[in-house]
């Protein structure tokens, strides 16, 4: 078995059990927030395909959390024992990059299904706004790789550094939304998703810097000592 | 898996810096298939270091290491030969203590081309080890173990082995001494262990390899290199008179007698005419002679 074969083996399946627990993850908090909710709510009638149709968004949602960690994880574990077992760097680091690039796929390739199979206008938007997800998951994808590494070459410090980051920007987007008028917020949202639909800028961005951050990974293991 | 064709892994002016500290400092070394080398140092020698460069799972600061002349570094063609099975750390936390053994031995299955699963099984029973226990909660012996099946069935012609016999009991060394030998018979790999317990390991090194402080102080045939070696003692006169002009390490003084080990070079003999007694050395009483404190 070449080398392309070995790694599509050991990768495809860290792939494979990463989106089974992404799933997993996904069907127990959507079975228990959108049905059972609903249902504790005092609905009479749960429509399941009603509730289907938002179940893309829980598989983002836990997507995103999973391949944050996912990067730290598989730079602390994997790519050292993949490299104590003789494997190239430069394979081994494309392996990576593409691992995290199929869980990303797989989450957009189920919601693009759910919502295509799905009626109503929770699925139409989503529809309309799977180039901004794409984008925006990659990019989470993305920082969760740059953790990864930055928690290998300064420990702790490095993950406390991207953790602090991460709070940031994210209060930094909460105080925006909190500051800014609710309407103002949607109709800038609609604005942006069809900008977005028309040139795919968020997309685009996503393939770009997820590309660097492939690149940057595959420099930096060159060098990096294993001690597995 | 048959017997492998004879290759050369060889280094050429090996430097390893880690801040300010030289770890290696220009190492040459020509390593020849079909053998077992002996790799012994004291602590913080560089032994380690050493098969981790020559393995290509950490890049030398300058330096070269070629398989057959082809570069070693990012070479699959060339890595598919070559497994460095070292001592696994629990307390080191880049590494996969929260995996079981069957999936760190599924995944050296996958990555090293001709693993021999079938072996595998058969070390996993011999050493009654289970696999289904993660690493982290495996005993020391455990551990050794494990290394020494990745070693074993992963079938490479150039094997590192990194203190396999850490942790382990005399009577699990015997069988691993025994297995290594079995190996080497039916296959002819070529096999450099790292070891502390140099008395145990003499007999089944042809070739030795003693690193002191970051150089190699020697690289010989081990039953040469006993041949040559011998611990002069009695009277001092006569002792001093007996080693002139021979090389000689590790002085020792009990009273008026006197100790000392000399190492003869091609043409060299010990004068009989002196009233002293002679010794063989032992391999581990050699490499005291070379890197003891004295030294």
């Amino acid at each position: 078995m070449g080398m392309k074969m070995r790694n599509l083996k050991f990768w495809g399946r860290l792939c494979g059990q990463s989106l089974g627990i992404i799933v997993l993850g996904s069907l127990a908090w959507f079975l228990f927030a959108a049905v059972g909710g609903r249902k504790y709510a005092g609905e009479a009638e749960v429509m399941f395909l009603d509730a289907l149709e938002t179940f893309p968004y829980y598989l983002l949602l836990t997507g995103s959390v999973i391949l944050l960690v996912m990067g730290t994880t598989y730079f602390q574990v994997y790519l050292p024992l993949v490299i104590s077992m003789n494997a190239a760097r430069k394979s081994t680091a494309i392996g990576l990059a593409g691992c995290i690039f199929g869980i990303v796929a797989g989450i957009l390739g189920m919601c693009a299904v759910i919502w295509w199979l799905t009626p109503g206008d929770i699925a139409r938007s989503g529809r309309i706004l799977m180039p901004l997800l794409t984008g925006g998951l990659l990019l989470t994808a993305a920082f969760g790789l740059l953790m990864g590494m930055l928690t290998n070459k300064w420990g702790k410090a490095g993950l406390i550094i991207m953790a602090i980051c991460f709070v940031v920007l994210g209060a930094g987007a909460g105080m925006a939304v909190a500051l800014t008028d609710g309407d103002k917020v949607e109709s800038s949202f609609r604005f942006l998703s069809m900008v977005n639909e028309k040139v795919g800028l968020m997309f685009l961005a996503g393939i770009v810097v997820y590309l660097l951050v492939s690149i940057l990974i595959i420099r930096y293991i060159r060098k990096m000592e294993v001690r597995a | 898996m048959g017997v492998w064709e004879m290759s050369n892994l060889t280094a050429k002016g090996i430097r390893k810096t880690y801040g300010k500290k030289d770890v290696l400092r220009g190492i040459d070394l020509n390593l020849e298939s079909g053998k077992i080398y002996g790799l012994i140092g004291r602590n913080g020698a560089g032994k380690t270091t050493l098969l981790s460069i020559l393995s290509a799972q950490n890049p030398a600061s300058a330096g070269s290491i070629t398989f057959d002349g082809r570069p070693v570094w990012e070479n699959q063609d060339v890595l598919n030969h070559i497994c460095f099975s070292r001592e696994l750390n629990q307390m080191n936390g880049n590494n996969a203590n929260a995996m079981k053994v069957k999936e760190y031995l599924r995944i050296a299955e996958i990555f090293f081309p001709y693993w021999d699963k079938e072996m595998a099984k058969r070390l996993i029973k011999e050493f009654d080890l289970d696999i289904k226990k993660k690493i982290s909660k495996l005993s020391k012996g455990m551990l050794s173990m494990v290394t020494i099946i990745v070693a074993l069935a992963s079938k490479a012609e150039f094997t590192f082995l990194d203190e396999p016999v850490a942790g382990l009991d005399v009577v699990a060394r015997e069988r691993f001494y025994a297995l290594l030998l079995d190996e080497f018979t039916e296959t002819g790999r070529t096999f450099v262990i790292s070891t502390h317990i140099i008395e145990e390991a003499a007999d089944i090194f042809e070739d030795v390899i003693i690193v002191d402080k970051g150089k190699i102080l020697l690289k010989e045939n081990t039953q040469e290199l006993l041949d040559r070696c011998w611990h002069i003692s009695g009277h001092e006169e006569e002792v001093d008179k007996a080693a002139e002009g021979l090389e000689t390490y590790n002085k020792e003084r009990m009273g008026r007698s006197k100790g000392v080990t000399v190492f003869l070079k091609p043409g060299q003999s010990i004068p009989k005419q002196y009233d002293v007694e002679l010794q063989k050395m032992s391999l581990q009483k050699v490499f005291v002679a070379l890197c003891g404190e004295e030294s």
